[in-house]
């Protein structure tokens, strides 16, 4: 009888351990599981637009970017001062303002003070119009 | 009862039960750790029919990984109403990637509205 009882008594608590033995043993392999995986970045990560570089080729140093900048604006002025060669000699008009630096507007002045000086000189020779740089306006007659 | 009916019965207990939900969870845990995140929903989910808690939080962790963040917040708030005291901090952490993610796409809509 008693040994009875004392099967009755031990056979759920055998149970119960092992139930809770299982649980452990459970839980501690889901949590090794998603703490595994739990730095592994999901999906496509999207950066913010300002940690992305604005502008310009990709890889490309900021020294270089600053040289080719120096390189192109080099070049627009001097073509706006080639432009302005030209206008001065008579051989068209060009097209030195150089858009967005204001480097040719320089050049630009220079070449329409050197066209109106010789369009001056010129009256000046023929004995007609001005002496101002601007043929179009009569010039005043010479003392 | 005789001695050996006792045994029997002693015997039987300590016999390997049939599928449980833990089980399942076990299944989840190991295709998890596989990186099997879909076998691991499923496996997740069958426990979670079964009757365990930790099912559900498990699920929607799952859901974290597969990229489904807006699936996995609501799946960790209906864990959390079933059963608020089977998770972890590991666990919130999830959840805590989950909502990150779901706000992700209203944030770069709303920056492109302001443009």
């Amino acid at each position: 009888m008693k040994r009875r009882a004392a099967l009755l008594l031990v056979l759920p608590l055998a149970g119960a351990a092992r139930a809770e033995d299982l649980s452990s043993r459970t839980r501690l392999a889901l949590h090794q599981a998603l703490d595994l995986h739990a730095t592994e970045p999901v999906g496509s990560p999207s950066l913010p637009q300002t940690l992305t570089p604005q502008g310009g080729v990709p890889g490309m140093s900021a020294a270089t970017a600053a040289q080719a900048t120096q390189a192109a604006s080099k070049a627009q002025t001097e073509a706006a001062n080639q432009a302005a060669q030209d206008v001065a000699n008579g051989h068209g008009h060009g097209n030195g303002n150089g858009n967005g630096n204001g480097n040719g507007n320089d050049a630009n002045d220079a070449s329409r003070d050197a066209a109106g000086q010789k369009r001056g000189a010129e009256a000046k020779e023929t004995g007609g119009k001005g002496l101002s740089g601007h043929p179009d306006k009569p010039g005043k007659p010479p003392h | 009862m005789s001695v050996s009916a006792w045994i029997l019965t002693a015997l039987l207990g300590a016999a390997p039960l049939p599928p449980s939900a833990e089980t399942h969870l076990l299944s989840g845990a190991e295709a998890f750790r596989a990186g099997n995140y879909t076998v691991a929903l499923v496996e997740f989910r069958v426990a979670e029919r079964m009757g365990s808690a930790e099912g559900s939080w498990y699920a929607a962790a799952s859901l974290v990984k597969l990229g489904r963040a807006e699936d996995a917040v609501e799946g960790f708030a209906l864990a959390e109403r079933a059963s608020a005291a089977a998770h972890d901090a590991l666990l919130d952490y999830y959840r805590a990637l989950a909502c990150y993610q779901a706000r992700e796409p209203e944030t770069s809509s709303h920056r492109s509205a302001q443009r």
